[in-house]
């Protein structure tokens, strides 16, 4: 597979061109995305041929950057103006966007070529994109497998090689997870780096955009293209602080988290093998533990429950999207949002409608973010040591299709190593660290301080070379 | 705490989602062994008071961003049902 870096030599030089890049991803659709289902969808001709030309145009001016003529695919969750944006809900199956994320505007002015829309959990509640109201992705390692989600049209996308690059969305996982079941490189960037401007909500103070790749290298290349303060996301941080670039080259292990029941056994032999591969590569292990990091699920859910029963309070059928008429107003909203909802999506409607309303709020929502901050502050005297924490990016490889799909809290635990990072609103990186004896893909987690995204690259690319 | 059916087609009717006859069971299940789960969290104590200090809103000024009628187009376009430039919908008050 080759790196951006090259291909962007080959473009620079002529021995390849935008139009052959393009071509050649949308043969590459064409052959395997019918088993796999990886997208929902190709933006439209005049989309994709306007983007060409503004990249030749920018290599022709000099002015190119190392996306320009890259084609991209997008989590649907994220909004291109005048094309389809359904977050693979019915509720939303034939909404045209109006408007560019901030994102997509950046991506566009990079010159890269924005592609297709991915398939994922229906607004970005699952870690198997089976909730999508359009249909399961296949894990290319394995089509009988789930590919991971909720961003897992995103991870297949780049995995079965249609694209080099692809952005998801980051609630709890949701693009560590897949890109670890997939084999790539995931990036869930430090809450507020990236602009939220043009992403569907669902957690709101939770959900960040982040790029997947197949090198660490490629993912920051993107990281850096998308960041940046932006005045249309009131959660967008102004003046990132400047990295102190000095590794203490020492990384924390939470041990007695890690090696906990539910993990797979070749999941913690693979994890025990990484990390002897750092200490062979120089780096300092440190035990770390940290009080509430077990209770990180819990207020992961409860947070998480109450943010989507009010951000999909939106869906009402009156403004936009699927709209059941009936005898009333109150009546048609409510056959549409039954309707055009899957079930769990109503499912986390209904729970966070409970731990938000009077008498539970105290015990469920307040108490959640008492933990939340707790776990911030052990997070924070943790990173006073070490440059980073490793941890499995999840418990677990890729599960079969249907495996879990009648047990939403089985699916809920499968989340146990990704969710501390939301809480905290830190970055953390996911890099593949070699497969089980059926060849399915395993990952190393690494998780660093508030803006400590050079450090999970520099690390990042030192794991990279040890496998 | 224990969720009953009662809190169930309470909570469908404050969440404008029915959850249909053939459902329920499942959904009552399932939310009963979600928020069994979650519940462990009340077995933290703390200072919720000098919590709630960190969280706070951001607003921006209430002003006029864009020139009048350069979105409108568009927007009613999405709409399911409009009427000389409004979305319209089934009447509310009688």
């Amino acid at each position: 597979m080759k790196t951006l870096i090259e291909l962007h030599g080959e473009l620079v030089s002529g021995a390849t061109t935008v139009e052959a890049l393009v071509s050649q991803a949308k043969k590459t659709i064409t052959e395997k995305d019918g088993e796999i289902h990886a997208l929902l969808g190709l933006y439209s001709d005049a989309l994709i041929n306007a983007q060409i030309a503004h990249a030749k145009d920018m290599f022709a001016r000099g002015t190119a950057t190392a996306l320009t003529g890259i084609p991209v695919v997008l989590k649907d969750n994220i909004v291109v103006r005048g094309e389809k944006a359904t977050a693979a809900s019915k509720i939303l199956e034939e909404y045209v966007a109006t408007y560019d994320a901030t994102v997509v505007k950046k991506l566009k002015d990079a010159g890269a070529i924005l592609l297709g829309r991915a398939n994922m959990d229906e607004f970005a509640m699952g870690g198997s994109t089976e909730n999508s109201a359009f249909g399961v992705t296949k894990n290319p390692h394995d089509a009988t497998r789930v590919a991971g989600g909720s961003s897992g049209g995103s991870a297949a996308s780049v995995a079965y090689g249609a694209v080099l690059i692809a952005l998801g969305s980051d609630t709890g996982g949701s693009i560590r997870q897949p890109a670890s079941f997939c084999g790539i490189v995931g990036l869930k960037p430090t809450y507020g780096t990236v602009s939220r401007y043009g992403l569907m909500a669902m957690g709101s103070s939770l959900d960040q955009i982040g790029p997947f790749a197949n090198s660490v290298e490629d993912a920051e290349i993107v990281f850096n293209a998308i960041k940046g303060a932006d005045d249309l996301d009131s959660t967008s941080v102004k003046n990132i602080p400047e990295q102190n670039h000095t590794l203490k080259k020492k990384i924390g292990v939470p041990w007695s988290f890690v090696r906990r029941e539910g993990v797979d056994a070749e999941v913690l032999k693979n994890f025990e093998a990484s990390i002897e591969k750092l200490k062979g590569a120089g780096y300092e292990i440190v035990d770390v533990s940290l009080e509430h990091l077990e209770k990180s699920l819990s207020v992961y859910y409860v947070v998480v429950f109450a943010e989507i029963s009010s951000n999909l309070a939106r869906y009402d059928g009156i403004r936009y999207g699927m709209s059941i008429k009936d005898e009333s107003m109150i009546k048609g909203y409510l056959k549409t949002r039954t309707e055009g909802f899957g079930p769990e999506v109503r499912r986390r409607i209904l729970l966070g409608t409970y731990v938000l309303s009077s008498g539970y709020y105290d015990a469920y929502y307040n108490k959640a973010n008492l933990v939340r901050e707790m776990l911030r502050q052990e997070f924070e005297k943790v990173f006073e040591e070490v440059d980073v924490v490793a941890m499995p990016t999840s418990p677990i490889p890729a599960f079969k299709i249907g495996e879990k799909a009648h047990d939403p809290l089985a699916m809920y635990l499968a989340d146990i190593f990704t969710v501390p990072v939301n809480i905290v609103g830190v970055p953390a990186i996911s890099i593949p660290s070699g497969k089980t004896a059926e060849n399915l893909p395993l990952s190393l987690q690494l998780i660093a301080p508030h803006f400590g995204e050079s450090t999970l690259f520099a690390i990042g690319k030192d794991f990279e070379k040890l496998y | 705490m224990s969720f009953t059916r009662e809190d169930l087609d309470n909570l469908s009717a404050l969440a404008r989602i029915t959850v249909k006859e053939e459902e329920k069971d499942k959904m009552l299940a399932d939310m009963q062994a979600i928020l069994g789960y979650v519940s462990e969290i009340n077995e933290v104590s703390g200072d919720i008071e000098r919590i709630k200090g960190t969280h706070y809103n951001i607003v921006r000024e209430d002003v006029v961003t864009h020139a009048s009628g350069s979105n409108t187009e568009a927007l009613l376009r999405e709409a399911p049902a409009t009427e000389d430039g409004y979305v319209k919908v089934a009447q509310v008050l009688k």
